[in-house]
């Protein structure tokens, strides 16, 4: 298969910046990161890495149909000049420790949906930004009444059974709104405005209200069920800066106002504010060519508009966009005054660029 | 298993096959003994996680239909909330437990459910409460709180011993001289600062308590002691359709369910709406704007009125000193019900009046406030004779959830209560005695809900304290 | 010599660690009695960042070599002995320096001596390269010179040159110039050896990777000191002589490198063997291709294996060469391992004697699968999906693929309401449809629609 690459360190420049996986259930996250970097080593290594593997004499990049073992037994020792930079001499160009990736919020290895993940020197630095951006999580949890677990999920030790029949979908969505009102009083205390002034009344009335700052306690803004056939049911959570155990917990509590007893059997993550399923990539896809063209269309959900959400968005100057290098102030200062030392900081973005 | 583990390394477990379990297959002679316990156990453990998974509890049957509970919060000292042990701590602790004098959060009034009383109806009035509830098949009316005036009553325990109860600190049984007084079937019923109304299917309006304005519908009797007073008053100048009743604090509002109104009290401030300021001792229908309309609304908890028609406008009259009524007037008082201009708002289904505060409640569930004091726009509005309407962001509508809208609205002198589609209660304004039930002393802004851990079905608002009759979800 | 610390100066952890990771560089070169030089302790460094210094003999790690020139630029660390000290004794010390993180193991530690005994021994290389040229004797006065670039050599190779100019200032002299015997002292891989053996080229001419032969004890120093015409031709004749392709010799000497070690006569004796066996050449030929450490068996090793295979599974002799052709490397493999997962399959997977002699004959790789996974798979299989176990005989194969990629399979056709696995009815679909083939003819040919439906199904579990 003829791969559009035809240099490898080309390629590994390239790989610099955001994409999305979809993480199937019953992996860990450090599992899927690390057959992520398993799969670029081996498909950067099956590029020309060494300089012998493209022939001098040819200036377009490699035909489908020849490999690159074929091209260097071609560039044989008539055009080779240096053995030491052999590839059976030195082994692969690349290894897995060469690709460092980092995510945002990850999730317990029975959770499956959308992973953000950064590499590259870029990447990473998004992944502080997307961090500090506190984006809106959507989930759908799915659950079954009837059982209670010692760890809240399906694979718990059982330790309840009870009846279910009762159960409406009407009874369930009053819980549901009333679970919902009960993190809105939340919101304004991790908001961090004095509640008497006219600002906590004026970001009351505009709706959803971000935490102030980055770890706070878990703050659920929706909480809604989207289907019910008795015993299973889903519900869709809007949520920040929540963890596995409480949205099994949630189920659990949900049903207990409910008298009866539910266990968690599925957690899905929909959305990473932005960044939704369609974008992500299947474990199928984890592969070179499938991970640069992820991280090329979503460049365009890296732009301070979209980082920068909430009420401080509006203190913010935004810098027109200049190209890939563009990026505000680090965390931390996001203030209007800093504006001016923004652009010493793209320049220097230009200078320290890789070779 | 420690020291079995402590003593070997483990070695690799396999599947045995006559305890079915995961243990180690090698059997050492050390571990012989051990092992047989582990394995013992260990089905033991099974079988009785089997049993586990096989029995079935059931918490609520089939048809369990949804239980009422009523929540309280305000000033306890005054007995209006119904839980004796808040005032005598040793009814319901052994050890010394100090008495509360009053609750800024829901409290839980177990009478209810300790008798299995099935609560219809509240209203609250000052220091006192009025509760329509049913026992078993038969319908019986209680009241708690103060009984200086005998707005509840006349309450002697024991019977024929003399005492005579100038306050119920639990709710106690009104005895009306209706014609079956064991199965009062209350249609409206509201309380006043020291009086109470009642209505009774088929029967009519029964008052009792303060009377020095005139307030019971009966004439004003010089000197007159209201405690310990066994009157009630049942009123003959009424038509027979009288269907809700309104206590303002020294003035009572009759809605008829041809929609005329009909008012008897103190007017020193207009707040009868008969045209003068005087006294009104027999209940006289109200004219002005109103006369012709078809009210189905009206309600006032201070000195001002507010009433609404079937079409949707709003008329007022009463004291005007705190920019109620400035959009039509600048006096002070107005003693003839006035339209009121409210071409913004919509089509009007309720409208609540406190002591300097007005509110009222659209067909779209909105909310719109004027007046003076902490209206619910932050405390940047402070006066305002146009009504204002507070976003619907606030009382819980955003984009998760677009069509939430407010059904109920009431308040007290200082404060204003919202119950929206989904049972959830919003309070805001000046807190007075802990009566906005957030668990705060501090005053409040802008609409906050309540955390009550059931949805609302219903509630009345006092000066200082609030009633709720709640369902749970199941 | 030269260390490449890769991505040193560009490490994404955080400044405090940059700076600790310095330190201990700093620490340790102090305890080197090395001098730094241009080392920056704070910012981002300019590329090529070297340190040049003096090495003691009380501590004399011996760092790692690895001249590859990583991804992206990076720094390296240049170490150069001092006139009057001693040589490095490369047991005192082992420091690894490798992506960025230096980790210092002290003689007794069990990951130094592991890692000792993958890398290329020095001393024996040293000492190789010594009988080799003849003479070298004390080198304690002699000041080595900087193992410069080897991609800037250009120069030809003597492999004579003994020059120990002890006066002349070596910071700047090449590597080319370096005798062997100065060279062996301080290489740590084959790398600087390359360009001036005539072996090691002709072997990577053949297809030998080094950069993996030279990680097995020995190797390296027997290669150096090899001749390619007079040790390693007769070897290679050998195998062409058996059978073994041109193209594939590399990869069999790099799998099983210790063949160059063997005696010749035994060799042929294992093959004779093999050929009385009455396996033919051709056969053979693909067993070695397949799975060259074979040839490290003695005659009774194979005969003993092949025999308990016959036992175990009660085969007839023709079946017996059938397996041992079909997957040769379950010939090396561990006997009682073979035996486990026997046991496994008959006692947890309730296959029987005969139905396990036949999945030997189709697919002798599950007796060397892991055993969690093939019960695993198996549950998934026979609980889950209902396949019996008559169907599940029809293609064993299916057994050593993970459950997680069955699972995603099954249920998208279950989504699409094709999971029919009985041939009795219609619609089936076979287990090496199911299991086997790339998504996009899964997706054609099974399922009938596209291969991004069935990824948007994926998203949906």
């Amino acid at each position: 298969m003829g791969s559009r690459f035809s240099w490898a360190p080309t390629a590994y420049k390239m790989l610099d910046g955001i994409f999305c996986i979809f993480k199937p259930p019953g992996l860990p996250v450090f599992r899927a990161v690390e057959s992520i970097q398993r799969n670029l080593a081996s498909d950067l290594n099956a590029l020309p890495c060494y300089e012998y593997e493209i022939p001098l004499t040819r200036s377009q990049p490699i035909a489908e149909n020849e490999t690159e073992t074929s091209l260097s037994i071609e560039a044989e020792p008539v055009s080779l000049q240096n053995w030491s930079e052999h590839r059976l001499v030195l082994g692969p160009r690349f290894e897995t420790s060469d690709f460092r990736i980092r995510f945002v919020d990850g999730m317990s290895s029975s959770a499956s949906g959308i992973l953000v993940l950064g590499i590259g020197r870029h990447g990473q630095r998004f992944i502080d930004l997307i961090a500090q951006a506190k984006y809106l999580r959507v989930y759908h949890l799915k659950g079954r009444f009837g059982w209670a677990t010692d760890n809240f999920t399906a694979k718990g030790r059982v330790l309840e059974r009870t009846s279910y029949k009762h159960v409406t979908r009407s009874k369930l969505e009053k819980v549901c709104a009333a679970v919902q009102a009960a993190y809105s009083k939340q919101m304004h205390v991790l908001s961090g405005v004095d509640p008497d002034s006219q600002e906590a009344y004026e970001m009351a009335s505009s709706g959803i209200i971000r935490p102030a700052k980055r770890h706070t306690s878990p703050l659920l803004y929706g909480v809604r069920c989207i289907d019910f056939q008795l015993p299973d049911f889903t519900l869709e959570v809007h949520s920040i800066n929540e963890q596995g155990p409480l949205l099994n917990r949630l189920i659990h509590d949900i049903a207990v106002k409910l008298k009866t007893l539910a266990v968690c059997s599925g957690v899905r993550r929909l959305r990473y504010g932005h960044f939704t399923l369609d974008r992500a990539l299947v474990r199928q896809q984890w592969h070179l060519e499938q991970i640069v063209d992820n991280i090329e269309s979503n460049e365009d959900l890296l732009t301070p508009d979209k980082l920068l959400v909430g009420a401080r968005a509006e203190k913010v100057k935004l810098l027109p966009p200049r190209g890939k290098g563009v990026l505000l102030p680090g965390p931390g200062d996001a203030q209007p005054d800093s504006c001016d030392t923004a652009d010493e900081n793209v320049s220097n973005f230009g200078q320290n660029s890789d070779r | 298993m420690a020291v079995y583990q402590k003593c070997f390394s483990i070695p690799p477990r396999f599947l045995c096959t006559r305890c079915l379990s995961h243990h180690p297959a090698v059997l050492t002679q050390w571990a012989s003994i051990v092992e047989t316990q582990k394995r013992t156990k260990y089905s033991q453990r099974k079988r009785k996680q089997e049993e586990r998974k096989a029995q079935e509890n059931v918490y609520v049957g089939e048809q369990a239909s949804k239980s009422r509970i009523v929540y309280a919060w305000g000033l306890a000292a005054s007995g209006a909330l119904g839980i004796a042990s808040y005032m005598r701590p040793s009814l319901k602790f052994d050890k010394q437990q100090f008495a509360i004098n009053k609750i800024n959060r829901p409290a839980r009034v177990r009478f209810f459910d300790i008798h299995k009383l099935k609560p219809l109806n509240i209203a609250c009035g000052h220091g006192f409460s009025l509760i329509h509830a049913q026992y078993q098949d038969k319908k019986l009316l209680l009241g708690t709180g103060v009984n200086t005036d005998s707005q509840l009553g006349y309450h002697e325990t024991p019977r024929g011993s003399g005492r005579v109860l100038d306050q119920l600190i639990e709710p106690g049984r009104l005895r009306l001289p209706a014609q079956r007084p064991d199965d009062l079937n209350v249609v409206s019923m509201s309380c006043g600062r020291a009086h109470s109304a009642i209505v009774v299917e088929d029967e009519g309006v029964f008052t009792l308590g303060n009377n020095a304005s005139g307030q019971c519908g009966r004439p004003v009797v010089e000197g007159e002691d209201f405690s310990k007073n066994q009157t009630v008053n049942k009123l003959h100048d009424l038509p027979e359709d009288v269907v809700k009743v309104v206590c303002g604090q020294d003035h009572t509002l009759f809605l008829t369910a041809t929609g005329q109104l009909w008012s008897c009290g103190l007017g020193a401030d207009g707040q009868t709406g008969v045209g003068h300021y005087n006294i009104t001792a027999r209940p006289q229908l109200v004219r002005g704007d109103v006369e012709g309309e078809t009210i189905v609304s009206v309600s006032a908890k201070g000195d001002c009125t507010l009433a609404v028609s079937d079409k949707g406008d709003l008329f007022g009259w009463g004291n005007s000193e705190y920019s109620q009524l400035a959009s039509i007037t600048s006096e002070s008082q107005v003693n003839v019900p006035r339209r009121l201009p409210t071409e913004i708002c919509g089509k009007v289904v309720k409208a609540v009046a406190g002591g300097s505060m007005c509110a009222l409640l659209n067909d779209q569930g909105e909310v719109f406030v004027w007046g003076y004091g902490i209206l619910g726009k932050g405390p940047a509005l402070e006066v305002t004779s146009q009504p204002n309407l507070i976003p619907a962001a606030i009382f819980g509508r955003s984009e998760l959830s677009p069509d939430t809208r407010v059904v109920d609205i009431d308040c007290g002198l200082t404060y204003l209560l919202a119950q929206t589609d989904r049972g959830d209660l919003y309070s805001w304004g000046r807190n007075n005695q802990g009566s906005l039930g957030l668990g705060q002393d501090k005053n409040q802004y802008f609409p906050w809900r309540i955390a009550l851990p059931a949805e609302t079905a219903q509630f009345s608002c006092g000066p200082d304290h609030v009633l709720a009759i709640c369902r749970s979800y199941t | 010599m030269v260390i490449v610390i890769r991505n040193l100066m560009q490490t994404q952890c955080c400044f405090l660690k940059r700076v600790k990771l310095l330190l201990e560089v700093q620490m340790m070169c102090r305890a080197l009695h090395v001098h730094r030089k241009c080392l920056p302790l704070s910012g981002s460094a300019p590329m090529g960042t070297s340190l040049q210094g003096h090495i003691a003999t009380k501590y004399t790690p011996s760092m790692r070599l690895h001249s590859s020139r990583s991804p992206d630029s990076s720094c390296r660390l240049s170490f150069r002995q001092a006139n009057g000290l001693g040589h490095i004794e490369p047991q005192c010390w082992r420091v690894q320096v490798k992506d960025f993180s230096i980790r210092c193991y002290s003689r007794g530690s069990r990951r130094g001596l592991e890692r000792k005994r993958r890398e290329a021994d020095v001393l024996d290389v040293a000492v190789a390269a010594e009988q080799v040229e003849g003479n070298l004797g004390e080198t304690e006065g002699s000041a080595l010179a900087e193992y410069a670039d080897d991609s800037d050599d250009r120069l030809s190779i003597d492999l004579t040159t003994t020059s120990q100019d002890s006066s002349v200032d070596l910071h700047s002299r090449p590597a080319a110039d370096l005798s062997v015997p100065e060279l062996s002292r301080r290489a740590m891989n084959l790398v600087p050896f390359v360009n001036r053996s005539e072996t090691l080229q002709k072997l990577v001419q053949l297809g030998v990777d080094l950069s993996v032969v030279q990680q097995v004890e020995g190797m390296s120093t027997l290669l150096v000191r090899s001749d390619f015409e007079r040790d390693i031709m007769p070897y290679i004749r050998f195998l062409a002589d058996v059978g073994v392709p041109a193209d594939r010799l590399g990869h069999v000497l790099t799998v099983n490198p210790h063949i160059l070690t063997e005696d010749r006569a035994e060799l042929e004796q294992k093959i004779g063997y093999l050929v009385h066996k009455k396996f033919s050449l051709q056969e053979v030929a693909r067993m070695v291709c397949r799975a060259p450490v074979m040839l490290l068996m003695s005659p009774q090793q194979m005969d003993q294996k092949l025999g308990f295979l016959q036992q175990t599974f009660g085969l007839s002799g023709p079946e017996v060469r059938l397996v041992a052709v079909k997957y040769p490397k379950i010939l090396p493999y561990k006997k009682d391992k073979i035996a486990l997962t026997r046991f496994q399959v008959k006692g947890f997977l309730g296959f029987s004697d005969v139905e396990m002699k036949e999945i030997l004959l189709k697919e002798p790789r599950i007796f060397m699968t892991e055993n969690r996974q093939l019960v695993s798979t198996f549950d998934y299989l026979h609980n889950t999906m209902l396949i019996p176990h008559r169907l599940l005989l029809t293609f064993p194969g299916a057994l050593t693929h993970s459950p997680s990629a069955l699972r995603t399979r099954h249920l998208f056709l279950l989504a699409r309401h094709r999971a029919q696995y009985d041939p009795c009815l219609e619609n089936y679909v076979s287990l090496k449809a199911l299991v086997s083939g790339t998504d996009d003819a899964f997706c054609a040919d099974v399922v009938k629609c596209g291969v991004q439906e069935f990824y948007d199904f994926i998203k949906t579990l």
